[in-house]
């Protein structure tokens, strides 16, 4: 497997990670209802989008990148 | 590195120091004979332990009769000459240590590996010089480690080749400060295991990128010498199965330096006092982490010793061996297996019947590929024109050696007769007929076999035949014995040899043997040793490159091979074996030659 | 160095196998690693199954310090992938600038590492206290041993080692590429380290 394509496996496992991590903001007993836990649960969820659209972006630009 | 002294050489060529030539060379024959010197070194230390703890098992309680050796060991390991018992542990633990991590493997793997991969692929070197370089020293370290623990306070490591915690963590733990803790033998073991595992890791990628990526034009997979086949599964066996057991010994150094509960269940009594810990560790876990490695590892024990065996054989019978493809389909699912048999070990630890019936299963299917290879080792022999040469005869050796070990193993692997052996001398015999006459035999075998190749000397011949004589004899004298005893109960670790055991007084008289006989064996290897050193200057000198007239590439080479190894980068035009093949002038087609001339 | 043996696959693919000799040396290394770590993984699943009091992590370790660790090493697997890439479209400047990037990155996870560390122990949260903290140490001493090797491969890449870019500019790159799956790796432990360690619910507490 090539650095590109671990990158891309590497990209993708931290968006779940991103997801997961602001669903325990959000969501586990701990993190609920503190404000700071609350935008970093948001802000946790903006970053996996953005995280895949850097994945698609980086996928486009080096296609010939084997 | 910081020695830039070149020196010129008398020919006029641009030559490297001694020390880049000899010492801190990247040349991968260097190298395998470093190893392989150091580990034979390694195999006397460990060898020499265990003959001084045979004096105290064949007379428990008698001062040792060399004067000069109690003096040498002091008042503390032997006082008035009679072993402490826990000098007795400590050599029976070191003696596991040594002769497996520092002794045999290093040996099949590190030199036979070394030296014979690169050639018989037709390589120039291994591919990666500098780290076969640091693997070599890496294992110097950690062999240094293992020996300096004998020294600190409390001496070496003392709970046994495996090392079962709670009692690893308790023995011996030092002080208060983290050095005083650092510095006891059973840490010290844990920091040259490190360095061990460091090593084989380093060492196996190099010998399976090497096989992978440097194959000479046209060996293909199926072309591949056996040898090579075993040394590359026993790569990967070293390379996936040890990182556990770094994983276990990072986790006991803790428990012993850092005061963590790892492997200390809550409320452990030791002498009568409730341990201080945090507790609620698992000493199961240690154990399943140990067998994790130490499982797939006796397979890396046996498979290059049966790789060297194949060569031999082939060779000595002058025919191809039987059934090439199903030794290498057998050996390829014996490494796969053998990641998944290692709780056998552990029937006796109250795992439950389910997983002792699916441990046990998988026990007896791996029986089957080691069988398999086994039995075309056999067939090979049918109807060839045996030569008795030296390396022949400790091969031929080999096969009924590993057969007894191998059927042996087969009453451990069912939990039910486990329960009777657990723990007794018949383990111990069982398994030292799998590694000593099994593993030595074919490593002995292999380096009167290669020997005039990485001298240009034969060994003597007649040397050669007393030392496998009395070493057949003396290795039975040793290890037979200990299934008798073993099936009388007489357990594994017993300090007077079963004296004080009612049920152990019938075969005593059996200690006597085994220890006379194991210093018969100790005598054999003077002879070895008279005539490894004695060929080096002294030996026959060969008449060609090919004095056994061998296929395989490693006899393409000059002798000795130099730096670079081949005259020619060679093109392989047929499989490892064809031995008297139809038609042919010559009994014997190498892999290298286009066609008969 | 005289005498030195050309060694072939070293910048080229070898045809059949399709990989230069050290990208395949690397993964072998990585699963090597992957056992390393699996076994540590298994051992905190047989701990905590086997014990009947954990701590949650998120009560006694730092979540926000760790969470800024993560943030972290995921830029710095973009600028190792990015310093490859610039290597790869022969813009050396670039590749100084992306490689220097990741090596400061690895520099502030250790900092934070170490604010972090200090902070436990001040608390007289060490090791010994409890299973999880004794486990929270080796995986994340471990973890930080393996980042500090990762860091000294991209600073020689960086260093000295740069001038093999003028002599075999092809098998630098692909020292590179090689430095890099192994930083991706130490990368990817963290990602399973940091969920398992300080995110998981504790139990009997």
């Amino acid at each position: 497997m090539s650095l590109r394509a671990f990158h891309v496996f590497f990209i993708t496992i931290s968006v779940l990670l991103c997801l997961g991590f602001g669903a325990w903001c959000l969501g586990s007993e701990y993190a609920q209802g503190k404000w700071a836990y609350t935008a970093a649960g948001i802000v946790s969820f903006l970053l996996g989008l953005a995280l895949v659209f850097y994945e698609i972006a980086f996928l486009k630009k080096t296609k010939d990148l084997e | 590195m910081s020695h830039h002294t070149h020196e010129h050489g008398g020919h006029g060529g641009h030559e490297l120091s001694f020390i880049r030539k000899y010492i801190f060379s990247t040349d991968h024959k260097v190298i395998g004979i470093q190893y392989g010197i150091t580990s034979l070194v390694f195999l006397f230390i460990g060898f020499c332990l265990v003959m001084l703890m045979r004096w105290q098992l064949a007379y428990p309680g008698q001062p040792f009769p060399w004067e000069w050796v109690n003096k040498w060991l002091g008042e503390a390991r032997m006082p008035g000459g009679v072993m402490a018992p826990e000098f007795y542990n400590q050599l029976g633990a070191m003696h596991g240590t040594i002769m497996i991590f520092l002794g045999v493997v290093p040996l099949a793997v590190g030199a036979f590996g070394n030296y014979l991969v690169p050639l018989q692929v037709g390589a120039q070197d291994m591919a990666f010089p500098k780290l076969n370089m640091s693997s070599y020293w890496v294992y110097l370290v950690g062999g240094l480690v293992m020996l300096f623990s004998f020294f600190v306070p409390g001496g070496a490591a003392q709970s046994g080749w495996t090392s079962y915690s709670p009692l690893a963590n308790v023995t011996v733990p030092g002080g208060e400060t983290f050095m005083s803790r650092l510095l006891t033998g059973q840490s010290l073991w844990l920091v040259g295991m490190v360095f061990l595992i460091t090593s084989s890791l380093l060492g196996s990628i190099n010998i399976i990128c090497t096989i992978v990526q440097l194959r000479a034009e046209g060996l293909t997979w199926m072309r591949l010498p056996f040898f090579c086949w075993a040394q590359l599964i026993t790569s990967f066996l070293l390379l996936l199965a040890f990182p556990p057991l770094e994983a276990a010994g990072i986790m006991q150094l803790m428990d012993r330096v850092a005061g963590t509960s790892f492997f200390i269940p809550s409320g452990l009594v030791v002498s009568g006092k409730e341990l201080v810990a945090s507790g609620g560790g698992s000493a199961l876990l240690w154990q399943h982490l140990f067998w994790f490695l130490a499982h797939p590892e006796v397979y890396v024990l046996i498979l290059p010793a049966l790789g060297i065996v194949a060569e031999i054989i082939a060779n000595n019978t002058r025919k191809p061996l039987w059934g090439y493809k199903s030794m290498v389909y057998s050996a390829i699912f014996l490494g796969f297996m053998s990641f998944i048999v290692w709780a056998h070990h552990m029937f006796l630890t109250g795992m439950g019947t389910t997983i002792n019936a699916f441990f046990q299963t998988t026990t007896m299917i791996i029986s089957v590929p080691s069988i398999i290879i086994l039995t075309a080792l056999m067939l090979s022999l049918w109807g060839g024109s045996i030569r008795f040469t030296v390396p022949m005869l400790f091969a031929l050796a080999f096969l009924p050696m590993f057969g007894i070990g191998g059927l042996t193993g087969l009453p451990l692997g069912l939990a039910t007769s486990d329960i009777h052996l657990h723990d007794t001398y018949y383990v111990i015999g069982h398994f030292h007929y799998v590694v000593a006459p099994g593993t030595l035999f074919a490593l002995f075998a292999g380096i009167y076999y290669w020997f005039p190749k990485v001298t240009g000397r034969r060994m003597n011949d007649t040397l050669g035949k007393i030392h496998f004589w009395i070493s057949l004899v003396a290795m039975n004298g040793v290890f037979f014995p200990m299934f008798i005893q073993g099936m009388a109960g007489v357990s594994r670790r017993l300090y007077d040899g079963g004296l004080t055991y009612l049920h152990a007084q019938d075969v005593l008289i059996l200690n006597k043997v085994m220890s006379h006989s194991a210093w018969l064996l100790g005598a054999a290897q003077l002879v070895f040793i008279i005539n490894f050193f004695w060929s080096i200057w002294a030996g026959k000198r060969v008449e060609n490159d090919n004095p056994w007239e061998a296929t395989t590439l490693e006899w393409a080479t000059p002798t000795p091979p130099p730096h670079g190894n081949f005259e020619k980068i060679p093109v392989v035009y047929r499989g490892p074996y064809e031995y008297s093949p139809a038609g042919a002038r010559r009994d014997f087609l190498p892999q290298h030659v286009p066609q008969e001339a | 160095m005289s005498a030195e043996i050309a060694i072939p696959y070293n910048d080229t693919e070898r045809p059949d196998t399709g990989l230069y000799n050290a990208k395949l040396g690397v993964w072998l290394f990585l699963a090597s690693e992957v056992m390393l770590f699996g076994a540590l993984f298994s051992s905190y699943i047989l701990l905590r199954v086997a014990s009947d009091r954990w701590e949650h992590g998120a009560d006694i370790l730092n979540v926000p310090l760790a969470t800024l660790n993560t943030v972290v090493l995921i830029a710095s697997s973009v600028t190792m992938v990015l310093s490859w890439a610039a290597l790869k479209a022969h813009n050396f400047a670039r590749y100084r600038r992306c490689m220097g990037l990741t090596f400061l990155a690895g520099v502030i996870f250790l900092i934070v590492k170490y604010i972090e560390y200090s902070g436990k122990l001040g608390h007289g949260l060490v090791p010994a206290t409890s299973t999880f903290m004794a486990i929270y140490f080796t995986m994340t001493g471990l973890h930080a041993l393996h980042v500090i090797g990762g860091m000294i491969v991209n600073g020689y890449l960086l260093g000295p080692g740069a001038k093999m870019w003028q002599t075999e500019p092809r098998r630098f790159t692909n020292r590179v590429e090689v430095a890099g799956l192994y930083w991706h790796f130490v990368d990817l432990v963290w990602i399973f380290l940091f969920p398992t360690l300080y995110l998981l619910p504790g139990k009997g507490m």
